[in-house]
């Protein structure tokens, strides 16, 4: 994995590099063409007004940047947290699991107004809210399995070294179960972008991406959509691949 | 054998008034399959260990001699009978932290580095690790140098040193061994015996070997168990008559060879009972 010669490297990267300048192309040809009608702008033409208005996206950016780094790490944190003690006290683990379940399967769509509703000055927390909701699923699934990951051979050697609850998890579960923790970092980025986005339908304050998607949409203004959701999706993605290098590194230390 | 009343444990203690390492008495393990079915891994084992001493578990696959060692590590508990180490229970020994272990699996933590993985023990007992000690056991078993190298980079007989560098890391009472070389060449294998058995005849502490290797055995051991094939029940207790220090020349000669026929032939014939008397 890891060790792969620094030649088939390149040519990897070269390779990948090559396809984005393809996807990229074509995009630019069909919008100038007006092949896909004429709500597919060129490439440029987005590009321009990502440059024009930079200062509306940057505010944009940063205030969805934030909240959705403070819900994707408060989201890893319950996961993380709900699944330790899942494990410490077995008979929570269950009923952990249930809770756990039921929140992540009531319908956003009514759960976002009614925030904003029920809630004084949830609209400010609404977006870091859904970032959490998005992100904490996933962590407490994967990072729960991860704590049961080590092996019969290894609990045997550490029961017979006579340790208890504390040193099996500080010595053993938990750095077992850290490229599971990786693992849910890296599908959570994603997820919290999402999130974050989706919060912010219903309003944010200074206006972040989302609210920008929304209010550009209505104003049929072609180019800033495009612009917002290409920046949203480029984000995403940055975070994503940052990740998944962390979570080669790790698989490489941590792995069998 | 004839005798009406059962007999005393066979092996008296050297010392006065105290227990022996191991004392078995009785010990069975049935394992349940399904609800209807089990299987009884060991049947009615009596043994008893000295202080010192080095004892070796042979016989055929399947026949239980894991289970015996796991029995007294306290993995497994006994169906019937009872376990004694020192005259306690397994479990006091282990929490004590005065057992080491080495398996077949080296089961060392890929995480961590060789100098890590042998200090385990301490940490797991909440103390800070003795270095001069550690330093000295990576001595012990020639892995000066390695100190840093992670196990995934060594190779299969460096781990297995580190393994068992890291069951005497506490200087145990008891050193419990299950097929530790099972999954080397036989040229590693045969020089891991060699360093064995330095490092044994410098500490000398009770040990209990499982293997499938009857050279190995007879290389190492003060004593030597043979196992029926499952339920394993002991058939033979050979006793090894060489001196120590031994030397590679032993297993080149002829009364350890003499030795080794006997004691495979035992294990390879089936229960020597009426029906089969002439096998």
């Amino acid at each position: 994995m890891g060790d792969r010669p620094a030649s088939e490297r390149w040519t990897a990267a070269a390779g990948g590099l090559a396809g984005i300048v393809m996807v990229g192309a074509a995009w630019e040809i069909s919008g100038r063409l007006g092949l896909l009608g004429n709500r597919w702008p060129p490439l440029s033409d987005i590009a321009a007004a990502l440059v024009e208005r930079r200062d509306v996206f940057f505010r944009a950016s940063t205030a969805t940047m934030t909240d959705a780094l403070a819900g994707w790490l408060a989201g890893l944190v319950i996961g993380f947290g709900l699944a330790l003690i899942g494990h410490l006290v077995p008979i929570l683990h269950r009923p952990i699991g249930r809770f756990a379940t039921i929140v992540n399967s009531v319908p956003w769509v009514a759960l976002g107004p009614l925030l904003v509703v029920a809630v004084a000055g949830a609209q400010r927390l609404t977006p870091l809210l859904f970032a959490t909701l998005a992100v904490f699923f996933a962590g407490f699934v994967s990072i729960s399995s991860g704590l049961r990951a080590s092996s019969a051979a290894h609990n045997d050697v550490l029961t017979a070294m006579g340790a208890g609850k504390w040193a099996r998890l500080r010595r053993l579960e938990l750095p077992a179960a850290v490229p599971s923790i990786v693992y849910a970092a890296k599908l959570g980025a994603p997820a919290a972008m999402f999130g974050v986005i989706f919060g912010e339908w219903f309003g944010s304050d200074p206006p972040a991406l989302g609210l920008l998607i929304v209010t550009t949409l209505r104003q049929l203004q072609t180019e800033l959509l495009w612009a917002s959701a290409t920046l949203t999706a480029l984000f995403a993605v940055v975070a994503f691949a940052l990740l998944a290098g962390l979570e080669r590194a790790t698989a490489a230390r941590y792995g069998p | 054998m004839t005798g009406v009343l059962p007999d005393p444990p066979p092996i008296p203690d050297p010392r006065p008034g105290a227990h022996p390492a191991i004392s078995m008495a009785g010990v069975s393990k049935r394992f349940s399959l399904s609800r209807r079915q089990s299987i009884t891994a060991v049947e009615d084992i009596d043994l008893a260990v000295a202080h010192g001493e080095f004892v070796a578990v042979i016989g055929p696959s399947g026949c239980g001699k894991s289970t015996i060692l796991r029995m007294l590590a306290g993995l497994e508990t006994p169906t019937s009978g009872t376990v004694e180490l020192n005259g306690a229970s397994p479990a006091e020994l282990v929490a004590a932290h005065r057992l080491g272990v080495a398996f077949q699996e080296h089961a060392l933590l890929p995480w961590l580095s060789a100098w890590d993985n042998i200090a385990l023990p301490f940490r797991v007992m909440g103390a800070k690790p003795d270095a001069e000690r550690i330093t000295s056991l990576i001595r012990l078993v020639g892995l000066s140098g390695f100190e840093r190298a992670r196990p995934k980079q060594l190779s299969g007989g460096m781990r297995q040193r580190i393994a068992i560098a890291r069951a005497l890391a506490l200087e145990p009472d008891l050193l419990l061994l299950d097929e530790p070389f099972g999954a080397l060449d036989a040229v590693t294998r045969r020089r891991m015996n060699l360093e064995l058995q330095d490092i044994w005849a410098e500490q000398s502490i009770t040990s209990v070997l499982v293997t499938h290797s009857v050279d190995e055995a007879i290389f190492l051991a003060d004593r030597i168990i043979v196992l029926t094939e499952r339920p394993g029940r002991i058939k033979i207790i050979e006793d090894v008559p060489f001196g120590r220090p031994r030397r590679r020349e032993l297993m080149s000669a002829a009364d350890f060879h003499s030795l080794a026929d006997e004691l495979t032939l035992a294990i390879d014939s089936g229960e020597p009972s009426p029906s089969e008397a002439g096998a």
